[in-house]
């Protein structure tokens, strides 16, 4: 599955991107820059991030390889599970 | 300046009797729009005062503070100069509002598809607002200064354009992107709480209109013949040529003369020290530059730079 982020410094918070994929990009309360909450799990989701991607006026939305920005519910669990390891 | 000036357009007005949705893209931006309209009237704080105690303008952007004619002034006197390039600026983005109105008003008229009107008939009413909103303000700062000529320019051969695809690429993604990308600038940099409001409404405007030309041009460029997508990457070309010289000072600056009336200001001396900056590519890059930034990335995206036009940018500084 691809995967996508933002770059802060050029989104201009217009949210337009939070339109063509809402479960995926969202603008956090009081922040002025877009994020990629939940990385795409399906290809719905990876086509709707392709899609912000395209909708977004300022390029601000980029395909990316390696690390990603946003944690994956995999990703929260595994390091609950860490954490946990490690305090026992 | 004349208060009407007539423009001849060959506007190749189009009808279409296929009302479906064709490109949904499209038609999901005009719901967005229908849902984002504000009013210039009640939704902006016009009981508050300008505050031109502080910079108007961000002061990375208003080049004018690091020149040492204008550091040289008195106090009440470079405060004077500020509002007035404070209006002065916003007035070229009042005309520019304007040009936008007219520009997308042909839009309605001459894009093919149904979604395409639709769209471009709610962005019509966006730039009506935005004429009402600068309009208003710089009334109450000082006063409307005339249009640089270039911009001019640039709006009237966008006006002219026979081709649909170069009006599309002109005012939606090289005008409306500079615009986007300088309110950012300006909302980021103003220290007076009011324009910060207009800008941050209208950049939210202008980023529909400019996604609009994206979503749109990124399906049309590929099917157009050979011949007439080179004359829209052309079009572009002189587009940004033309505006960028204006900023380093080929038509702009004669526009600006106004500004520094009855102010202890020895002109010889601050021509010589603005054709230097202004030519000097390190002071240039200190700031930020929206063509650089929102607009020349878009061209490039959507390949309207070409192998053939490329050095042409290159020759301008941008990095393609
Ligand atoms: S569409 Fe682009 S500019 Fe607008 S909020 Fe999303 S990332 Fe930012
Ligand atoms: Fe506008
Ligand atoms: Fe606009």
């Amino acid at each position: 599955m691809r995967q996508f982020s933002v770059d802060e410094s050029l989104c201009i918070g217009c949210g337009l991107c939070h339109e063509r994929a809402p479960d995926n990009v969202e603008i956090p309360p009081g922040a002025a820059a877009a994020r990629v909450t939940l990385q795409p799990r399906t290809d719905e989701e990876e086509e709707a991030c392709e899609e912000a991607a395209d909708y977004c006026p300022t390029g601000g939305i980029h395909e990316v390889s390696g690390d990603m920005s946003a944690s994956t519910p995999d990703d929260e669990k595994s390091l609950a599970e860490n954490l946990d390891a490690a305090a026992s | 300046m004349a208060t009407i000036e007539e423009v001849l357009t060959p506007v190749r007005t189009l009808w279409k009797f296929d009302y479906g949705t064709h490109n949904k893209a499209l038609r999901d931006l005009y719901e967005v729009a229908k849902k984002e309209q504000w009013n210039a009237a009640t939704d902006v704080p016009w009981d508050r005062e300008i505050d031109t105690s502080g910079d108007i303008l961000d002061p990375r952007q208003d080049m004018f503070q690091d020149f040492d004619f204008v550091k040289a002034l008195p106090d009440d006197q470079r405060t004077e100069l500020s509002v007035r390039r404070a209006a002065w600026t916003l007035s070229q983005f009042l005309h520019g509002e304007q040009g936008a109105l007219l520009c997308c008003g042909q839009l309605v008229e001459v894009v093919p598809d149904i979604d395409g009107k639709l769209y471009a008939a709610t962005q019509v009413v966006d730039e009506a607002r935005h004429v009402e909103v600068f309009y208003r303000y710089i009334q109450r700062l000082d006063r409307v200064y005339p249009i640089d000529p270039n911009l001019q320019a640039v709006i009237n051969a966008i006006l002219q354009a026979d081709l649909w695809q170069m009006k599309c690429v002109g005012m939606q993604v090289i005008v409306e992107g500079l615009a986007m990308g300088s309110f950012k600038i300006m909302k980021e940099g103003t220290r007076d709480e009011l324009l910060r409001k207009i800008v941050e409404l209208t950049a939210m405007d202008e980023a529909r209109h400019v996604s609009y030309g994206l979503i749109y041009m990124k399906d049309e460029l590929p099917r157009m013949p050979d011949p007439d997508r080179e004359r829209v990457e052309d079009f572009a070309l002189m587009a940004v040529q033309t505006m960028v010289n204006s900023g380093r000072g080929s038509g702009g600056q004669s526009s600006q003369a106004a500004l520094f009336a009855d102010l202890d200001i020895d002109m010889a001396a601050a021509v010589t020290e603005v054709q230097e900056k202004m030519a000097d590519p390190e002071f240039r890059a200190q700031r930020p530059n929206a063509f650089r930034d929102y607009v020349i990335p878009q061209l490039l995206r959507l390949g309207i730079i070409s192998d053939r036009t490329a050095p042409q940018y290159r020759e301008m500084g941008f990095e393609v």
